[in-house]
């Protein structure tokens, strides 16, 4: 009866391993392979790190249950071979590894970040409507100058570093890994969606771009502040073009927040023209602080354009206005607007930016002298003939007293 | 004469050198037997080995039908000696090739069932080729079935 089970067993063991022989290289084959893409593909698409790990467990079950075929996948994995493929699953593996520790440490980042921005955007809402008072009030109280100054300078401080933090925020949604990509897989996207919706990154974007703009609108600024600005704009414009359009396949998929996306666009474009327009502002109100009341411009032309048209009325004027207040409506412009301040302060800035051209500078310098001729043209004529006449009369005179006496005979004994 | 005879045996010598130069040994087996779906146009085409070749004349020869090529997988192997062995479902032979010019020519046809073998698969067993079919294996070399296992 023992013997028999033994033969029993001896027999099955047999027919069991015949059936093994009987296996087919191809299927062992195409069975390696159609597992290890299977691994491939669950790397590659896992959405958690606990999924990541049972594909590390798959790669190991599956290295154990074919490594007594590794002779013939060798030969048969053209251009891989057996330790090759696991080699590629690793490598696959530990990729994807990085990228969750990358999400796991960057959505940390950005929950503490979102804290931050929200607070300063509240102080920044206060600040703006600070400033706006206090420009209204220091108008007719001079003492609140150095309250708005103050106010003005903590404003841009408070703005600048919200705006450092957003840019980080868009910066650890989509890090520069993703930015490289030219497709996002379907679980990046969803990653990116989910934490740019729960961190209301769009909205911080769009908040941020109108504090700018409100800004520029309600403070009186330098062109270093401005410089400032634009430098901050630009760096602003670049990490939002990297990631704008990643966001744009995000959202135009999810069939979402297209519109917000244009509105931030379109925002970008009013705060570049707006910091434009706040220059041509600054100039305006130089002239308007010396009592020249210029029409509102807003570039280079027309600058040129509402300057000419001032000093061509001006020069009409010579003669019908009084004198003495024509005189002083071109120093006003000319000495102390002009060459006093928008020259040497802003004129640089324009030409820096292209806002204006040495071409337009010469145009408004060129009408300015024809104003100073036209008003103290007929004076100075007058006082280079004087001048003139006075010079050839000292002349004369001194060639006169130096014109040796004809020689007299008693000239001629003495000597 | 003497110096025909030296022309004739000068000639043959430089021609019997030419064809003495043999590289061996060479083994041009594949590990593992292709699966090469045919097209619609006959056409079986293998992508590691580039190897294509026009199937329907040995659907011809195994079913009598132009035809019988639709839809159909083709079993291929190359032995260690570089014979070809193609066969299919339900074909009766294994049909052993050698490559001619621009052709396979037909070098054996080993029947192996009367009725059609299902689902045929082959294994490089050097050096032999080995055909299972179900429970029944066979090696096989370019001659015929060299043993049998049931």
């Amino acid at each position: 009866m023992r013997y028999r089970v033994i033969i029993n067993c001896l027999l099955l063991s047999l027919l069991f391993s015949y059936s093994v022989l009987a296996q087919s290289d191809y299927e062992i084959v195409q069975g390696f392979k159609t597992k290890a893409m299977a691994i491939d593909d669950s790397i590659r698409n896992a959405s958690s790190i606990d999924e990541l790990r049972s594909a590390a467990n798959q790669i190991d079950s599956l290295r154990n249950k074919y490594a007594d075929k590794k002779d013939l996948l060798d030969k048969s994995l053209y251009p891989l071979n057996f330790n090759k493929t696991f080699e590629n699953l690793q490598m696959a593996y530990d990729l994807r590894k990085g990228d969750f520790t990358q999400i796991n440490v960057l959505q940390t980042q950005v929950s503490g970040l979102k804290d931050q921005v929200e607070v300063l955007n509240q102080r920044n809402t206060d600040l703006i409507s600070r400033v706006q008072t206090l420009e209204a009030e220091s108008k007719n109280d001079k003492s609140r100058i150095i309250q708005l100054e103050r106010t003005v300078a903590d404003l841009k401080a408070s703005l600048q570093k919200r705006d450092e933090l957003v840019i980080s925020m868009i910066d650890s949604l989509i890090p520069p890994s993703y930015r490289q990509k030219s497709e996002l897989s379907s679980e990046e996207k969803q990653k990116v969606y989910s934490e740019v919706q729960k961190n209301n990154v769009l909205n911080n974007v769009k908040k941020s771009l109108q504090d700018n703009i409100k800004f520029l609108q309600v403070a009186s600024l330098t062109p270093e502040d401005l410089t400032e600005i634009k430098n901050q704009q630009e760096q602003f414009a670049k990490l939002w073009k990297s990631v704008g359009p990643k966001l744009v396949s995000i959202y135009s998929e999810k069939n979402a927040g297209t519109n917000e996306l244009k509105e931030i666009d379109q925002t970008f474009t009013t705060w570049k023209n707006t910091l434009t327009q706040q220059a041509w502002n600054s100039v305006r109100l130089i002239f308007a602080d010396y009592g020249i009341n210029l029409q509102r411009f807003a570039s280079g032309k027309e600058f040129t354009e509402t300057a000419a048209s001032f000093i061509n009325d001006e020069i009409k004027n010579v003669g019908i206005k009084n004198s003495g207040d024509s005189q002083i409506t071109y120093k006003s412009f000319a000495d102390s607007a002009w060459y006093g301040e928008v020259k040497p302060t802003w004129v640089p800035y324009l030409l820096e930016n292209n806002l204006f051209t040495e071409a337009q500078k010469d145009t408004v310098e060129n009408k300015i002298t024809d104003w100073k001729n036209s008003l103290y043209g007929s004076s100075f004529n007058w006082m280079y003939l004087v001048i003139g006449i006075l010079v050839v009369v000292i002349v004369i005179l001194i060639i006169v007293k130096r014109k040796p006496k004809p020689k007299t005979p008693e000239n001629q004994t003495l000597s | 004469m003497k110096i025909l005879k030296y022309v004739i045996i000068m000639t043959a010598a430089v021609l019997a050198g030419c064809s003495s130069l043999r590289l061996s040994p060479a083994d041009f087996s594949w590990p593992v037997e292709s699966v090469i779906r045919v097209d619609d146009n006959g056409m079986a085409k293998e992508d590691r080995y580039a190897l294509s070749f026009n199937a329907k004349p040995l659907y011809f020869e195994e079913t009598g039908d132009s035809l019988a090529y639709l839809d159909r997988d083709l079993r291929v192997i190359r032995d260690t000696l570089g014979y070809y062995y193609i066969t299919g479902n339900k074909f009766k032979n294994v049909y052993v090739f050698t490559m001619g010019d621009g052709a396979f020519n037909l070098y054996n046809e080993i029947q192996v069932s009367e009725t059609g073998i299902a689902n045929p698969v082959f294994n490089q067993r050097p050096p032999y080729v080995e055909l299972i079919e179900g429970d029944n294996q066979y090696c096989l070399s370019n001659s015929g079935i060299e043993k049998e296992k049931k």
